[in-house]
């Protein structure tokens, strides 16, 4: 009885979010944007013109032509094909960072709602701590302190944002297990993971997937900063970051080169935030201003 | 709300105002120079980073004897005249009579140059120069103005680079005594043409027309040396008025010396950087393939690629004109063939360079990481597999002293005495800055031998021999001993070292 | 609301105390021998034996961490590694930059963020609302460091409209001066994002029931929207900017590397790659604790002024 109600209420809700999406450009930009990104990252040997990591520097720094559509760097790598392979960096950055984050962030939350007691606020208190530093501080130190390598620069990445996660795992958990269908299926004596799988879990799912659109955008531009300042990526990986801190030494004889990668993390950013603001408008979930 | 729109007038008006007024940073009377990383310490005795620390030092303080401007030839300074005894372990200075310390610290005497040198070989000194005075006994005051260094054995180094040098420098002894090592240390008290002002919280250093200078007065009232780690912001900085004197990047280095409003010029730097291969662990520790790698290895590309092709290729650890220069070979690939080096290859059992797998270990500076990219790319030409892990310098330095390495790149500064300059490599350093990880007793002897030679033929005969046994044994690739590529704005007219190192108090305004 | 904040505090305490035990744990963490990297190749071995001593290395952790404790009470940062300077003395010096560098970067954030907003919020549902909004989507997703590069890029380098380095010497109007570069690349990414708040609260103010009543009794639009709605629409944004506060001084820390300015994030910055460890630890615990207490102003703000949360 109930479980058909609740089947309704989700495709429905669903066939509603498809229609408001479908209304919205922001959706279309976001998404195309995304898209875009995706297949670089995946079909970067076959789109790539050149091999990223051939040099040659007898046409060094040169300006966009036919054979470099974006002109070649201080070694005379092709600009373009680098930064269509450094989209993988990048989508493994942010799906990992924020996969990262939610695995912890939902185990932690989830056991701070339904355990409650001493083990929530410890777990409360860890939240707290990490968020007592300014992210990319605590980014800064935490990589300093394990060396900058694309696994650890993810691992760091994903831990600092999980509080977010976790929080709002755990508020949603506690409303939800007060909401009627929850109770009922107590009642009738589902056990709690299950009700954790087939209730909880796909009634917070829209405030996550609201909250993981944004924290990609933040992960690439994290990850770029601390590339900037030369704590990033390492090479031959390069990362858009890793570009822009080369080119930024050319600002001066070469501008042009420092225009793409930046144009490249915007361009993701954009697509991630406004994929992100799209799904809000259309999910409408209940975020509080912690995020 | 009415209110508010006026403050946001007013806000508005201010900034455009500010936008359009674009106030001159130009102070006349203060000549603002970028050093490349902040000053670590301003005692002599203690100098850590010759790039900040020493055109400070070399502006506060004066030694017996100094490098004449422009040239690395010896010239009095605090000392009038010298006499060396026959046997060379004994050396009379007559020095200058009335000269004043800075702050009211008194006259300048024999008692000053005893402290300063003897305060560098005293056991709890601990100073990183006492090796400068290896041979040091005493230092004997004979009356006010004449002074005997006594010596154990004759010291080849004394007068190339230990006197002219910033163990050469000497400090007052009242004020040491009175302030103690820790204060005078950003506190210096020397007789140098400019007088220790203030350091600040932004590490800017400010110094002081010494106006009793015993040479001609300097030109600048006022003298700030502002740290700036950056090349593109000492550039930034040049171009904005915030500094009179910075150094270039190679790479922009024809559009802005070219501008009207600068002046630049390129002087050989006296350090060498070399490509550094690790000879006691697998599989470097092949010989055979030590010298495929470095047919492999073109620094010429090194020098196009990170250089901008603006830095001549190096084939010793010395300048070309310095005593004991020996070239080594040049290993061209082109001139070999590619085939001659699959064989070598195969030779040292790694055919078609199969499974061979390097680990290049770097610092994180872009040039460190375009020169690792490079090799990488022609490594790869022969299936060779580089992985480059670049660290921060902390454990870039401890992967060093473990040798936990196959290869790597590095730049050390030299003196223009050889003997400095060999001692990395010596096997006593292994563990240390012997970053071939190479030892040959040969090669020990041969340094030691030097060292204690007064005698200019044999000294270079030695370190000849030296080189010969480094190449022999294919230990790495020396590139090149770089550049340095100070400009400055045309208000101003710098006097340098032959090494490019600005010499702040003959810098002149050419306004006045 | 007097609880609400007093529990606020109290939990800050056992914070910022864990705070304190990581930043104390890192002379165990960070990688390298700190005598190495700090002294370099000219170091003797009794040099380094007297720095380990100086950084507590000799003693068993837990003897150096309550001695850390208990001179961080005393006001007693510790001293940097390089010339000993007291690390608080060196902070409050820098200081006073990170703020007015953030407090000026969220002044601008906020001035031109209500600005657009306003237009969008004034010709909704129109071609420049669409083009205003995807201009704070753009603006948002401009990280600071990217801002401050093209800024340089455009208005140093090339049109030589504004200095690129530095905080200027002397004068009042040279330090504003310095001051517009970085600080407008420091609002960039919350000037979009106060923009849509600004539009949305805007839109939603508009649809309640007064203003409607307002409209119907011929009352001109530009007044209403200013007198009225703005009024009432201004008090999530000023809820937000406590927050937006914390984040700006992440963001400060590229801007005043970009700038070469002094401020906390490039002193942060720098002890970290020069292992000095006293002044990372100073710098970071100072970092926290304003990111703190901007977190804490941003919770009692909200709860102040947000409707929405009042009613809860």
């Amino acid at each position: 009885m109930f479980k058909s109600q609740k089947f309704f209420r989700f495709k429905k809700k669903r066939i509603r979010v498809i229609k408001i999406m479908g209304n919205d450009y922001k959706a279309y930009l976001g998404g195309i944007i995304i898209m875009l990104i995706l297949v670089s990252a995946i079909f970067a040997p076959l789109i790539a013109p050149a091999d990223p990591y051939k040099t040659n520097v007898t046409k060094r720094l040169e300006g966009p032509s036919l054979e470099n559509l974006l002109g070649t760097d201080s070694l005379g790598r092709d600009i373009l094909s680098r930064l269509i392979y450094a989209a993988r960096p990048a989508v493994l950055v942010s799906f990992g960072g924020i996969i990262i984050s939610l695995i912890i962030g939902m185990i932690l939350g989830l056991l701070a709602a339904y355990v409650g007691g001493v083990l929530e606020n410890l777990i409360l208190f860890i939240f707290d701590v990490i968020r007592a530093f300014p992210p990319i501080i605590l980014i800064l130190v935490l990589l300093s302190i394990v060396g900058p390598s694309l696994l650890s620069v993810i691992v760091i990445l994903g831990v600092t944002i999980m509080p977010r996660y976790g929080r709002v795992v755990r508020a949603d958990t506690l409303s939800e297990k007060e909401e009627d269908f929850v109770e009922a299926a107590r009642s009738l004596g589902a056990d709690n993971s299950r009700i954790i799988f087939k209730h909880i879990l796909p009634n917070i799912f829209a405030s996550v997937l609201v909250l993981s659109g944004m924290d990609m955008a933040s992960m690439i531009m994290w990850e770029a900063g601390l590339s900037f300042l030369g704590l990033g990526l390492q090479p031959p990986l390069s990362s858009w970051g890793v570009m822009l801190q080369q080119s930024y030494q050319y600002i001066q004889t070469a501008p042009l080169m420092i225009v793409w990668p930046s144009l490249a993390i915007m361009l993701t950013m954009l697509g991630f935030s406004t994929f992100a603001e799209s799904l809000r408008v259309a999910l409408n979930p209940k975020l509080n201003q912690e995020v | 709300m009415l209110k508010n729109k006026y403050i946001f007038t007013l806000i508005t008006t201010v900034l455009l105002f500010s936008l359009l007024t674009n106030p001159a940073a130009a102070q006349d009377d203060s000549l603002n120079i970028a050093i490349p990383g902040r000053a670590q310490t301003l005692d002599p005795a203690y100098l850590q980073r010759v790039l900040s620390d020493w055109p400070v030092m070399n502006s506060v303080f004066n030694g017996l004897v100094k490098y004449k401007p422009g040239t690395f030839k010896v010239v009095p300074d605090l000392a009038k005249k010298w006499e060396i005894s026959e046997n060379g372990t004994e050396i009379n200075f007559q020095l200058k009579e009335g000269v004043q310390f800075h702050k009211d610290y008194g006259e300048f005497t024999a008692k000053d140059v005893k402290f300063s040198f003897e305060r560098i070989i005293a056991e709890d000194a601990n100073s990183p120069e006492a090796q400068s005075f290896s041979n040091l006994e005493r230092v004997e005051i004979v009356d006010k103005y004449t002074v005997k260094l006594i010596l154990s054995q004759p010291m080849g180094r004394l007068f190339t680079s230990t006197l002219p040098f910033n163990a050469g420098l000497i400090v007052s002894k009242k004020a040491v005594e009175e302030m103690g090592r820790k204060e005078f240390s950003s506190n210096p008290i020397g007789t140098g043409p400019y007088v220790f002002k203030e350091w600040d919280v932004n590490n800017n250093i400010t110094l002081q027309k010494n106006k009793n200078y015993f040479e001609a007065e300097a030109d600048y009232g006022e003298i700030v040396f502002m740290p700036m780690a950056d090349p593109t912001s000492q550039e930034l900085a040049l171009q904005a008025g915030e500094i009179d004197i910075g150094q270039l990047t190679l790479d922009n280095f024809d559009q802005i010396s070219q501008m009207e409003e600068f002046e630049a010029e390129i002087f050989p730097d006296l350090a060498v950087q070399y490509v550094a291969f690790n000879t006691s662990k697998e599989p470097l520790n092949n010989k055979k393939l030590r010298e495929a790698l470095r047919y492999i290895i073109n620094p010429e590309e090194i020098l196009v690629g990170a250089f901008a092709g603006k830095a001549e290729k190096a084939y010793s650890i010395l300048l070309e004109d310095m005593i004991g220069y020996w070239k080594a070979p040049d290993f061209k690939l082109k001139e070999v063939g590619k085939d001659y080096v699959w064989n070598l290859l195969a030779e040292a059992g790694y055919p078609e360079g199969e499974g061979l797998e390097l680990e290049y270990v770097t610092d994180s500076t872009q040039k460190r990481r375009l020169i690792g990219a490079l090799i990488q790319d022609q490594l790869s030409q022969f299936n060779i597999d580089l992985n480059v892990k670049a660290m921060e310098v902390g454990p870039k330095i401890e992967s060093w002293q473990e040798g936990s390495y196959d290869i790597t790149y590095a730049r050390f500064t030299n003196t223009v005495d050889p003997g400095y300059n060999f001692q990395w490599y010596l096997s006593e350093q292994i563990g240390k800055w012997n970053l071939f990880q190479w030892s040959n007793k040969k090669y020990d002897r041969l340094w030691q031998e030097a060292e204690t030679s007064l005698n200019t033929n044999k000294r270079a005969e030695n370190y000849r021999k030296m080189q010969q046994l480094m190449n022999e044994d294919s230990i790495g690739i020396w590139v090149t001993h770089g550049v340095k590529t100070p400009a400055w704005n045309t208000e101003v007219e710098p006097v340098f070292s032959p090494d490019g190192v600005v010499l702040p108090w003959l810098t002149t305004s050419s306004e006045k | 609301m007097f609880i609400y904040i007093t529990k606020r505090l109290l939990w800050v305490i056992p914070t910022i105390l864990t705070v304190l035990l990581i930043l104390f744990s890192l002379s165990y963490l960070l990688p390298g021998d700190p005598a190495d990297i700090i002294l370099g190749p000219r170091a003797t071995p009794e040099m380094a034996e007297e720095l380990n001593r100086r950084l507590g290395l000799d003693k068993p952790w837990y003897q150096s961490y309550l001695i850390y404790l208990q001179n961080i009470i005393r006001g007693d940062l510790g001293t940097s590694i390089f010339r000993d300077r007291s690390v608080l003395k060196v902070i409050l010096n820098v200081l006073p930059y990170t703020v007015i560098l953030t407090l000026t970067g969220m002044g601008l954030a906020v001035f031109n963020g209500i600005s657009i907003g306003l237009l969008a919020a004034n010709y909704n549902n129109s071609y420049l609302e669409k083009f205003l909004t995807l201009f704070s989507f753009i603006t948002a997703s401009t990280p600071t460091y990217i801002a401050g590069v093209l800024l340089i890029v455009i208005f140093s380098v090339n049109l030589n409209l504004i200095p690129s380095i530095g905080i200027g010497e002397g004068g009042f109007l040279s330090r504003l001066h310095h001051l517009i570069g970085p600080a407008l690349a420091l609002s960039v990414g919350w000037t979009g994002y106060i923009a849509r708040l600004t539009r949305s609260s805007m839109l939603e103010t508009l649809d309640q029931e007064f203003i409607q009543t307002e409209k119907s009794f011929g009352i001109p639009r530009s007044y209403i929207l200013y007198k009225y709605a703005l009024k009432k629409a201004i008090k999530p944004i000023i809820a937000v900017i406590g927050l937006g506060i914390g984040r700006l001084l992440g963001g400060a820390v590229f801007v005043e590397v970009i700038f070469n300015r002094p401020g906390l994030g490039r002193l942060i910055v720098n002890s970290v790659n020069e292992r000095d460890l006293p002044m990372v630890r100073g710098g970071v615990l100072a970092a926290a604790l304003l990111f703190v207490i901007a977190n804490l102003i941003a919770d009692i703000s909200y709860a102040y002024f947000d409707p929405r949360i009042k009613q809860k």
